[in-house]
């Protein structure tokens, strides 16, 4: 019989042999995903001037006097508007400037003056509605959306006021005259 | 008659003796040789975090619809896993948060992409390793040795920014950080 001891250390050293061969590990990889949102977002930069005062509304000689002068263009900055969406449109509410004296006016008077009130830089068309308030200034708010603006926009708004009309060109009656303007932004409507 | 008898004795003795050996323990010595291999495990699963809305939407008028940097500087996130040899090392690779539903290229004055820095940090035997990578970088950051560790790797954010520090487009954002453990360089 060969010597059982010399049998066991051949077989032992192959078994070795074999592990020595074995690789090394492969690369090993995990991630970590980070996920968040941006809600839909609208702002309005804040107007400046934030009011407009047109001074004296009547001319005050000559064969027009008691009429509404001509009144230049207004404009009011809106800077760093912005939408970080798309579709989006703004709308312009405008209020007829009326007299603080309320009474039913005269024939021939007016305590109303209407205007142009137009807000661009926004989409085409610009957002633009004209007040139609009649002499007593009944009905002195008119309203009207702009085109829609396809894509996230951010840029500076200008509200230009123009076309100050008196209805039938009636004479102003005295005192202090108040209108507005609203702009509304955000997405556009069906 | 007397020489034979003598013969026949010495015979057995010799005989007895050998017997003897045989019976006797002996010592020998068997080597067993082995090897393991370097390998690098990871223990955990991946991870997800979900952070919410990124940007500011009240405060002072000139923050809103940008980055609260906060929201992604915040986070943290803890991997765990094990490697065995002396020579493991590990790396970190930062992609962008990018908005996953804006496929156009932002207006002028929006952005639709965050960078940050990722860094994966462990605790080791020889202290601790810590590895960075932007997103901005095109490539991963270059391997530090951990050596044999077997422990959590915190993974954390900073310097999330807006590119051009610009309004966010609206929509879901994504990015992902990816660690890297080699068993050997």
């Amino acid at each position: 019989m060969k010597n059982p001891k010399l049998f066991l250390l051949v077989v032992l050293s192959a078994l070795a042999a074999g592990m020595a061969a074995g690789a090394a590990g492969s690369n090993v990889s995990r991630s970590v995903t980070i996920d968040g949102n941006v809600t839909n977002l609208c702002v309005l930069g804040s107007p400046n001037p934030s009011s407009v005062d047109l001074g004296v509304l009547a001319v005050t000689s000559g064969n027009s006097a008691g009429h509404l002068q001509t009144i230049a263009n207004q404009s009011v900055q809106l800077p760093s508007s912005f939408c970080n969406y798309a579709d989006t449109a703004l709308t312009v509410d405008a209020s007829a400037l009326l007299a603080s004296d309320t009474t039913s006016v005269q024939s021939g008077f007016t305590r109303a003056v209407n205007f142009t009130a137009t807000v661009s830089k926004w989409a085409t068309p610009d957002a633009a509605v004209t007040t139609a308030a009649d002499a007593n200034g009944v009905n002195p708010h008119a309203a009207n959306a702009g085109g829609v603006q396809g894509a996230p926009e951010l840029t500076d708004l200008t509200l230009t006021l123009s076309n100050f009309t008196a209805p039938g060109n009636g004479f102003l009656v005295a005192g202090s005259y108040r209108g507005s303007v609203t702009v509304t932004i955000g997405p556009a409507l069906e | 008659m007397n020489r034979l008898a003598t013969g026949a004795i010495a015979l057995l003795a010799v005989a007895v003796s050998n017997m003897a050996s045989a019976a006797g323990s002996v010592m020998g010595s068997v080597g067993i040789d082995g090897t393991v291999a370097d390998r690098c495990v990871f223990t955990s699963t991946n991870v997800v975090l979900n952070i919410g809305e990124m940007i500011n939407t009240s405060g002072p008028s000139g923050s809103i619809g940008l980055l609260d940097p906060s929201r992604v500087n915040s986070q943290t996130a803890v991997l765990s896993g094990l490697c065995n040899g002396t020579s493991a090392t590990m790396s970190v690779r930062a992609f962008p948060m990018l908005n996953t539903s804006f496929a156009a290229t932002p207006p002028s004055g929006f952005s639709k992409r965050v960078d940050f820095t990722a860094t994966a940090q462990v605790q080791t035997n020889s202290g601790v390793v810590s590895v960075s990578n932007d997103t901005v970088s095109a490539a991963a950051s270059v391997p530090q040795t951990v050596g044999v560790f077997a422990n959590d790797i915190d993974v954390s954010f900073s310097n999330a920014a807006a590119v051009n520090n610009a309004l966010l487009i609206a929509g879901s954002y994504e990015g992902s950080v990816v660690v890297t453990l080699s068993p050997s360089t």
